[in-house]
């Protein structure tokens, strides 16, 4: 059942194509206000999975509800709430920038003028051009404004800045964050670029040959993992360094870093302290963490060399 | 493996170059059995297959455009000059199988015979390098093959280039061999440009074979369009669709219907005198061919339907209907397609009656042409074929393009046997059809098997390629 606090709910939903298992017995729940980030490896299932949200894909098992209706099932008003960027960029290529904005404008009462003049004057988007003669980074800019001038409530952007510059990333960035001041707004956002996603989502969806293999909130996620920097208060380092759960060890001038995976601070730092080590505790960027779950690293057993 | 074998591996290799191949079968084999059945000198028989040379260089060449507009083929070792070896290999080749055909020419003795063969050796290869020349510099190949080759097929009938061409070979053999001699230094001179490869770098070409490669096919024409940033749609025909679609609710049927009308028709609509001197060529041309033309209305249907790229319904465009909206624009679209093109074969009914009251009937080697009115209730035809076609299409749609080749295959051969054994039993065939059914029944039929299909794909399949 769908809960009314939840703005798309999958259950046990399966996809193949041919002999390809697109998606296997996923299962998600996305609740309104939360930016999500959908990581994994090309082919993972990630387009697959958003496009059963909008109803472009009807599942082989399972179910998908967006806004309290099944996703084959949405409708004008539903979609209407919606904003899609895509990976392929379809548009319509003999228009004119101008009036591609007017001609999508028209079919939504509540487009938001003011914010598509801001927008083309910060992302520098030339009104005058044809479509189809634009570069990848301006058509994306244009996919961006057309999924965004009706202030969707849920704005799912499939690979939006792959084809922008660092500059033009970073200002995509500070819009999303703009546009997530709203509450009940929701994003979901599917990239590679990981240093860039992990600066808005609040929510980390992992996945792998078609199943989901991790699912939590960022916070709760980054808390799990960390690097920890080991050296000797005087002498040489031991030789084993007895922490659990670490995932990885590198040694070099006379220190070593470790990675470690559910270990609080506190035990890390009583541990150091009977080897005579002090430990400098830091956070995993996403992309470290990202590798870790998706390399399925387990952690070592016994004692760190 | 060498780089030439690479680019020679094209000609067996690319799916377009077969459709070509099916394309002239039947004209290379009416080529090729003339001069082995009539051996009778003086007739022209024997120039065919040189002739024939001029269009293998043309379709041979074509695959190397796209090979030259690769960044590899600027940018590694020995691939710029490797056009010059391809084009050469393949004019030898094709030199030596067409001046084959001679040494079955009588009266040829003693050393009269190399010299003959010598001879139409390098008058072949003068029209192979001819054909060269447009698929090189860009000329569009749809145009070079269908205004030069029936241009030089009725010029040639009337002024009997062959008989004349065919005594060039055999009486005037040095100064043929001094023009092969003279086109060979001149085209390899060319090709040994520094300025080639660079020329095609990373460009925009398409030919005849890029029917097969839709995202080439996009690029280019926008490429185009972009080139003509004063180019459609005109302001009123924006002004005129966004205001048809304001008149309706936001949900509404209307506003995706008139909206998706827009967004595959305005270009079209743009260019609406365009297509009346269309209508105009359509009546003058079929008017001329007589009462066999009336095959082309059956299929144009198939030609708009494959244009529409299954809009609506895959296409991911961030607007807003759902599956049951998309149903009833991708409907709505298909009425106005069909409605419209039953207006466009009525108007060159009506063009051709008039025509047909005007002209002149004229007469080339012995052949009348009378331009005759083209049957109104041929316009019957795309409302019944224009549903069918969608359904192929719509169920079919990941073998659009095999579809397309068969419809083009199709229609030569139509055209072939419509024109060459000129009789009207294809006419024959479609009104039997039309006149032993009922059309209402047909109507139904086509429009019901449109609807079954098309409720299926939106309810049932993934709406998107």
């Amino acid at each position: 059942m769908t809960d009314n606090n939840t703005i798309v709910q999958i259950s046990g939903l399966s996809k193949r194509f041919g002999a390809t298992q697109a998606l296997d017995a996923v299962d998600l729940e996305i609740r309104p206000g939360s930016i999500i980030g959908l990581l994994g490896a090309n082919g993972a299932g990630k387009s697959t999975l958003l496009r059963h949200i909008i109803g472009l894909y009807l599942p082989d098992e399972g179910r998908c509800t967006t806004f309290g209706r099944q996703a084959k099932e949405l409708g004008p008003e539903e979609l209407g709430r919606i904003g899609y960027v895509h990976q392929e960029g379809e548009l319509l290529d003999w228009m004119k920038a101008e009036q591609l904005i007017r001609y999508v404008s028209a079919y939504y009462p509540d487009w938001n003028t003011r914010l598509e003049r801001e927008y083309i004057a910060d992302f520098e988007v030339s009104l005058d051009a044809r479509v189809g003669s634009l570069s990848p980074g301006q058509r994306q800019k244009l996919a961006i404004l057309l999924a965004i001038g009706f202030e969707p409530d849920l704005l799912i952007l499939d690979e939006p800045a792959a084809a922008l510059d660092p500059v033009m990333r970073a200002n995509f960035l500070d819009l999303l964050l703009n546009i997530i001041q709203d509450e009940n707004r929701t994003v979901i956002i599917s990239s590679h670029i990981l240093s860039d996603v992990e600066k808005v989502i609040d929510h980390v969806v992992i996945m792998r040959t078609g199943r989901i293999v991790l699912s939590c909130g960022f916070d709760e996620l980054r808390e799990r993992f960390s690097k920890v920097r080991v050296s000797a208060v005087s002498g040489e380092l031991p030789a084993e360094l007895p922490f659990t759960n670490v995932l990885d060890c590198r040694r070099a001038n006379g220190e070593a870093i470790l990675t470690i995976e559910d270990c609080p601070a506190e035990r890390l730092r009583d541990q150091a302290e009977r080897l005579n080590c002090r430990v400098e505790i830091e956070t995993l960027p996403l992309e470290d963490i990202y590798k870790i779950v998706v390399g399925q690293k387990t952690p070592v057993a016994g004692a760190a060399r | 493996m060498s780089i030439l074998s690479v680019n020679l591996k094209h000609l067996y290799q690319r799916r377009g170059m077969w459709l070509i191949y099916a394309l002239l079968s039947l004209p290379v084999f009416h080529i090729v059995i003339a001069p082995l059945r009539n051996h009778e000198p003086g007739k022209g028989w024997y120039v065919g297959p040189v002739m024939f040379a001029f269009v293998i260089g043309l379709l041979t060449t074509l695959p190397q455009t796209d090979v030259l507009s690769k960044p590899f083929s600027y940018c590694l070792p020995g691939h710029r000059r490797v056009i010059r070896k391809y084009i050469f290999s393949t004019a030898l080749a094709t030199g030596l199988v067409c001046s084959m055909f001679f040494l079955t020419y009588h009266n040829l003795f003693g050393r009269q015979m190399p010299l003959v063969l010598c001879s139409a050796f390098f008058a072949a290869l003068t029209f192979y390098l001819a054909g060269v020349v447009p698929a090189l510099i860009g000329m569009k190949t749809g145009v070079a093959l269908f205004i030069l080759l029936p241009v030089t097929v009725v010029a040639g009938e009337h002024y009997e280039l062959d008989i004349f061409l065919e005594r060039l070979i055999v009486e005037q053999i040095y100064p043929t061999i001094l023009t092969g001699i003279i086109s060979g230094i001149a085209m390899w001179l060319w090709l040994s440009r520094k300025a080639l490869a660079r020329r095609y770098c990373s460009g925009s070409w398409t030919g005849f074979l890029d029917v097969f490669n839709a995202e080439k096919l996009r690029r280019s024409a926008n490429a185009a369009l972009a080139a003509r940033p004063n180019k459609h749609p005109k302001p009123w025909v924006e002004k005129w669709f966004l205001s048809r679609m304001n008149k309706y609710d936001y949900s509404g049927p209307g506003r995706y219907i008139w909206g998706t009308l827009y967004s595959t028709s305005a270009p079209a609509v743009s260019q609406w005198p365009n297509l009346l001197l269309l209508a105009l060529v359509v009546a003058i041309m079929f008017g001329y061919a007589g009462g066999e033309a009336g095959f082309v209305f059956v299929l144009l249907p198939a030609m708009v339907v494959l244009n529409r790229h299954l809009a609506p319904i895959n296409s991911t465009m961030l607007i807003p209907p759902g599956r049951r909206r998309r149903f009833t624009t991708a409907l709505g679209l298909a009425v106005t397609d069909a409605v419209m093109l039953c207006i466009f074969t009525l108007i060159v009914s009506g063009l051709s009656s008039l025509l047909a009251r005007l002209v002149p009937t004229f007469t080339i080697s012995g052949i009348t042409f009378t331009l005759r009115a083209i049957d109104p209730r041929l316009a019957l035809a795309p409302l019944i074929f224009l549903p069918v076609t969608s359904a192929v299409q719509l169920y079919f749609h990941k073998t659009s393009m095999v579809l397309m080749s068969g419809v083009l295959i199709l229609l030569f051969y139509l055209v072939v046997i419509a024109v060459i054994i000129r009789q009207d039993y294809l006419n024959v065939l479609l009104s039997s059809v039309v006149v032993s059914l009922p059309a209402v029944i047909l109507l139904t039929v086509s429009w019901a098997i449109f609807l079954l299909v098309l409720r299926h794909v939106c309810s049932k399949q993934c709406l998107i390629k």
